[in-house]
């Protein structure tokens, strides 16, 4: 064993250790690496430019941006809204918030599809958990921080009806013997033979957008068994469904065809003793053509307009205007047109939602409508509640239908209205996308044909 | 350096920051719609003090090259750039959102993921290396005089040799050292302790040819592997076996056979030091050239990185 003395001899103290390598070359190295990392970022610019920045893929229709990152970005600012705007016009909400979201706080870019249009509960519920809205802010819930917080469909809540100021009973319509018996005769002719059994869809179709149902109108739905005829001087005179004033106008002139055309029919006439021969003989006052207007016009109205009598069978005695409609004063006949009521019925119930009916149709309509088949007023709303759609939009559930806020409310949707929305959408000139026209902020868009409506609800719910 | 008990205070620290700011990570992530993003206010705050930790760990690396500046004692700073290292770590993970991102980012990730394991392995290979040394290499030197003492083995080596079989003209170059030594002492006499040599022995005796053919062959290149030589023979596989062929040799030639025997066994400690410090500092040729590199692509993401989206 050699002793600490005899190991320090060895060493000489004339001269400092000589360094290792990296310390001998410290500053080279490291410059080196620096100048490696240069070359790398130039090589990355080289190559793809200003695409390396991009933190994750964009969108398909914005990948068409391609590296130029100025079409939405400034230099050391966010992304403001005036750049989405520029091809994207609407982002209004409501007119009562507090403070509008910027755009990215819900369409968040560079997440793929994603980000940009699968928008998160948690974007809705920032504000809808504890909302705050100006003064005048409608009454609705403020602590919606889940479909499970959401509260009842307001027009299912307490004391809502259906305001609609028209007579309709969902239950003698569905059930097939009584409308079968009430069917006029003649009616069930090969056009009403669909009429025969009605069934929901018989009158309810979903509209071309495959949200809502189309509108029932009088024409196509109602008047094959409602047809307005009305005992004329030779005949019965269908009526058409409109207006009163329109009605005189109509009833006139058919009754003025009527009388100048088959005026030997209506016009009481003698035959002479010459074969082929009329003798019309004098025409008085009474038997003008003016009087025989007003006469037959007051009988027609007078059909028309027999009030509704409730006690009556409902097609024996109320065949007519007022079997569903009221007047806004009782009608006296003989005196002005009666003035109806506006109907108000509702088109769309989910005001502040979008319900596809096209995207329910494995589920039958009284799965929902439960019970529609027992409603014989028109007051009675037959919509599901929240609680039916939560039974399959679950939260949480793997097999859910779905619960997120977005698949019922739309946030830009101001006008409620899928076709108003659509003609409100725009399109963006193919040039631009490719770039020979870069889209200055600001850039009007020239309106266009939407080749599509946007992706809307598939539950029921309503946010109020 | 030795994590041990005075690194309580370092550790305890940055582990609390790090458990800190996991749980603002995961109230962040939940309330996030779309997850993390390096560029939310929440995720450049994680951005900013990450890369804080990054230059003030790096900040050793400078003050290593002023040694004498009255900053802090060495030993603070390695454990700041130990401890800060590591905390870098998870708030980097924080601010990426655990994802690489685009191509710049991703450079940067591995850079990073590169200098954090190479540095890990660094401080486990100080936790290990050191017992190593002191088990393995009982005569270890200063690394910065490896030659200097290698070539003190093969001159004592010649002494040995020569002062049994004479002088060997083959061994120039330890023939060269000891005149140069013997000229250094005499110029500046009482200058230089006094190095006594034993000379080489003017009338060999029978049997020393075999020393000094043993010594040629196998002695001397081993000793001399890594030394400078004009007789280069290919160094033996293993350390030379001295003993054995001499076990006959005469007793009086016993302490010197011994003593070689010794000089070959503390050469071959002295390469279990080299190799040892290699592996103890050769990390540093990839921990330290890629952390500059890391340095400079930081800079070039932060400046475009705040140019497109700063906070939101």
């Amino acid at each position: 064993m050699r002793s600490s003395k005899e190991l320090a001899s060895r060493l000489r103290f004339d001269r400092f250790p000589r360094p290792d390598f990296f310390r001998r070359r410290y500053l080279l190295v490291g410059a080196a690496a620096a100048l490696a990392g240069l070359g790398l970022w130039l090589w990355m610019s080289a190559t793809g430019g200003h695409m390396q920045y991009n933190p994750g893929p964009v969108t398909q229709n914005h990948a068409t941006f391609g590296a130029r990152c100025e079409s939405c970005h400034d230099p050391f600012q966010n992304v403001k809204n005036e750049a989405c705007l520029s091809c994207h016009p609407s982002r209004d909400h409501s007119e009562f918030v507090v403070r509008d979201a910027d755009c990215r706080d819900c369409h968040v870019e560079h997440l793929g599809e994603a980000g940009m249009l699968d928008v998160d509960d948690r974007a809705c519920v920032v504000c809808h958990g504890a909302l705050e809205t100006t003064r005048d802010a409608p009454p609705i819930a403020r602590d919606v921080s889940s479909f499970a917080a959401h509260p009842q469909f307001a027009v299912l809540r307490d004391g809502a009806s259906d305001g609609a100021a028209i007579r309709f009973n969902h239950e003698i319509h569905l059930t097939s013997d009584k409308v079968r018996q009430a069917l006029p005769e003649g009616a069930a002719s090969e056009q009403c033979a669909p009429y025969a059994k009605l069934e929901c869809k018989t009158c309810h179709q979903v509209d071309e957008t495959g949200m809502l149902m189309r509108e029932v109108t009088f024409d196509r739905d109602c008047a094959c068994c409602h047809q307005q005829d009305v005992q004329g001087p030779l005949g019965s005179i269908t009526a058409p469904h409109r207006a009163p004033d329109v009605i005189r106008k109509d009833l006139t002139a058919k009754l003025l065809v009527l009388g100048v055309g088959r005026a030997n029919e209506i016009f009481s006439s003698r035959e002479t003793s010459l074969p082929g021969v009329r003798d019309r003989g004098p025409i008085d006052e009474s038997r003008s053509l003016g009087e025989y207007e007003r006469t037959w016009l007051a009988k027609l109205e007078a059909q028309l307009y027999q009030p509704f009598d409730e006690k009556a069978p409902l097609l024996e005695n109320n065949k007519y205007c007022f079997l569903c409609h009221d007047a806004e004063s009782p009608y006296v006949a003989g005196t002005a047109l009666p003035v109806l009521k506006p109907t108000r019925i509702a088109q769309r119930w989910l005001a502040h939602s979008e319900f596809g009916h096209a995207k329910h149709e494995m589920v039958r309509c009284e799965d929902c409508h439960a019970t529609v088949r027992s409603s014989s007023k028109t007051s009675e709303v037959n919509l599901p509640s929240k609680e039916l759609c939560a039974k399959c939009h679950t939260e949480d559930a793997a097999d859910s239908a779905g619960a997120r806020c977005a698949l019922c409310h739309l946030y830009h949707d101001t006008s409620r209205d899928p076709a108003q929305r659509a003609a409100a959408q725009r399109t963006i000139p193919v040039a631009v996308l490719l770039g020979e026209e870069l889209p200055e902020r600001g850039l009007q868009i020239p309106p266009g044909p939407t080749p599509s409506l946007p992706a809307a609800g598939e539950g029921a719910a309503a946010a109020e | 350096m030795l994590i041990n008990r005075d690194h309580r205070t370092w550790a305890l620290a940055t582990t609390a920051i790090a458990v800190v700011g996991g749980v603002a990570y995961a109230g962040y992530v939940a309330a996030r719609p779309y997850g993390p993003s390096g560029g939310s206010w929440v995720g450049l705050g994680f951005g900013v003090a990450g890369t804080a930790c990054m230059v003030a760990a790096g900040l050793l690396a400078g003050r290593k090259k002023v040694r004498t500046w009255r900053v802090g004692s060495a030993q603070g700073w390695m454990k700041a750039h130990i401890w800060l290292s590591l905390l870098a770590v998870p708030l980097i993970l924080f601010h990426a959102g655990f994802r690489l991102g685009g191509p710049l980012t991703t450079w940067l990730m591995v850079l990073f993921g590169i200098v954090t394991v190479s540095g890990i392995a660094g401080l486990a290979l100080q936790q290990l290396v050191p017992s190593l040394m002191t088990s393995r290499v009982p005569l270890e030197t200063l690394q910065g005089q490896m030659d200097h003492v290698n070539e003190g083995l093969a001159v004592s080596a010649y002494e040995q040799v020569a002062a049994i079989a004479g002088p060997i003209a083959e061994a120039a170059e330890e023939q060269q050292a000891l005149a140069d030594e013997a000229a250094l002492q005499a110029s500046r006499p009482g200058y230089w302790k006094r190095v006594s040599r034993d000379e080489p022995n003017a009338s060999p005796e029978p049997g020393a040819e075999r020393v000094r053919q043993l010594y040629l062959e196998q002695v001397r290149p081993y000793l001399r592997r890594g030394l400078a030589t004009t007789a280069r023979v290919a160094s033996p596989a293993g350390v030379p076996d001295v003993l054995g062929p001499l076990l006959d040799a005469p007793e009086d030639w016993r302490p010197r056979i011994d003593r070689l025997a010794a000089l070959c066994e503390e050469s071959r400690q002295l390469e279990v030091q080299m190799r040892l410090h290699r592996l103890l500092h050769g990390w540093l040729f990839l921990h330290a050239p890629i952390s500059f590199a890391l340095f400079v692509l930081t800079a070039f993401h932060i400046w475009f990185a705040l140019s497109y989206k700063p906070g939101g």
